[in-house]
């Protein structure tokens, strides 16, 4: 397949019963394919393949008289890596495994169907690890059996997901660092310490994805929260009594719970409203502190920027 | 003294609020700081103004680039306000 | 004499409310002013 640079070996045996196709071990150069097929499909034309090579094992069989379709494939793939734009992964291995027998009235029956993908690191504005996604093509109904992956500290799962709307499963958080959050957040510079759980029921609508009631909470015995003083929110509080108050109590915040509702939108508009119980030793000793904190924050812009200002912080690496 | 040739012989160097620092104190290095910080404060409080946030936010954005676009080898302010060689 | 414990009851809590919105519009509007602020204009940077 010049068009593609490819080369592909099979055999294809006709008789007037069966027509059968054979390709064994071939192996694909991806770094190749997608070059050769970045002008004809727009969807690689921004997607750059540095390593990585594709296994193809497939034969199918057609029996004429009975119109019946047999097809098997292997699809398994070695260390892809590469990036979509600023989208970076590494570590990217297939495991694809398909047996469908198609009968003449388009009848599919699944024999053999499972597709596993897992991805070392994949960069979308934070560093995420450890992907790993379990599931079946079924047919057309696209089915996530199993989906995990490691970021902000702490681990992200689903389970039983379908990809065609409308669907709906619980993206499970467990572990995640509040410091490792802030860092990527507007405002780096603030101390903290908890570590968070969340249960965020997920719905797929023919928009996309969204979170409505997602809650999470801080593990015991909670933690703390430190907004140092040259930061940008105590530049905006300035000449704001109640402002400078809260900032004065926020220095030193020790919390014992925190709790608090997510909303996603599919536009990735997120919406957090957070009730933390706590005190300001330094400020007001013992007394009980109330904090109600609540975020607005497109979440898909902010990855956007974050993958923005790592692509600078590259360029001027290389650069200097 | 130019402002290139002096973030080059290490006599000034980016803050993190966007504004020149004085890394080795001359009367020439001073007046040049001095000025150019006037230059920049009066650039952000327009930027600022335009877009209804405080100088101080316009200044520490400006403090995460002019810091980021700082050549390797000249001098930056760190987190805790140290001057380091980026 | 006996001893006594006196139970202090903590006084009333102190509530605070925060609410934070991050509007990247402007951020990306402010980026764009700053770039071209350190870029054109001669000797600011």
């Amino acid at each position: 397949i010049t068009l593609l640079s490819q080369k592909l070996r099979g055999s294809l045996l006709l008789s007037e019963a069966v027509a059968n196709l054979q390709i064994t071990k071939n192996s694909i150069n991806l770094k190749q394919l997608s070059d050769a097929s970045k002008n004809y499909l727009d969807a690689l034309a921004l997607v750059e393949i540095e390593t990585g090579e594709v296994i193809i094992d497939l034969s199918a069989q057609y029996n004429r008289r009975h119109a019946l379709l047999s097809v098997e494939s292997r699809l398994i793939s070695d260390d892809i890596s590469g990036k979509k734009e600023l989208l970076l992964f590494d570590g990217v291995k297939l495991n694809s495994h398909l047996h469908y027998r198609i009968d003449a009235s388009h009848k599919v029956t699944i024999i053999e169907d499972t597709q596993r993908l897992d991805i070392n690191n994949l960069f979308v504005g934070i560093p995420i690890q450890a992907l790993t996604v379990d599931a079946q093509l079924n047919a057309g109904q696209p089915i996530v059996h199993h989906f995990k992956a490691r970021l902000l500290g702490g681990r992200l799962d689903l389970d039983d997901f379908k990809l065609i709307a409308p669907s709906q499963t619980i993206l499970n958080l467990s572990g995640i660092s509040l410091p490792e959050v802030i860092k990527y957040s507007a405002y780096p510079e603030i101390e903290s310490k908890a570590i968070v759980d969340g249960m965020l029921p997920l719905k797929l609508t023919e928009a996309g994805i969204e979170i409505n009631d997602g809650i999470i909470f801080a593990r015991a015995p909670g933690g703390y929260i430190k907004v140092p003083e040259n930061t940008v929110i105590k530049a905006m509080g300035r000449g704001n009594p109640a402002f400078s108050f809260t900032m004065q109590l926020l220095s030193n915040f020790q919390f014992d719970t925190m709790q608090g509702r997510i909303g996603y939108t599919d536009d990735g508009e997120s919406d957090l409203d957070i009730e933390i119980k706590g005190i300001s030793p330094t400020v007001s000793g013992t007394q009980p502190v109330n904090f109600n904190y609540s975020h607005k924050e497109n979440i898909l812009k902010l990855l956007q920027s974050l993958r923005f200002n790592e692509q600078l912080v590259r360029d001027i690496k290389e650069r200097y | 003294i130019e402002l290139p040739d002096a973030k080059e012989l290490g006599l000034i160097g980016e803050q993190t609020n966007g504004l020149l620092g004085v890394v080795e104190s001359s009367v020439e290095v001073e007046t040049l700081v001095k000025e150019i910080n006037l230059r920049r404060l009066a650039k952000y409080s327009q930027i600022a103004e335009k877009n209804g946030m405080t100088l101080d936010q316009v200044s520490l954005l400006a403090g995460e680039k002019t810091i980021k676009k700082t050549a390797a080898g000249q001098y930056i302010q760190n987190a805790s306000g140290q001057w380091v060689v980026k | 004499c006996t001893p006594r414990v006196e139970l202090a009851m903590p006084s009333e809590p102190i509530t605070i409310n925060l609410n934070v919105k991050i509007d990247h519009e402007i951020r990306v509007k402010v980026d764009k002013e700053l770039d071209d602020l350190f870029d054109d204009e001669s000797g600011l940077f």
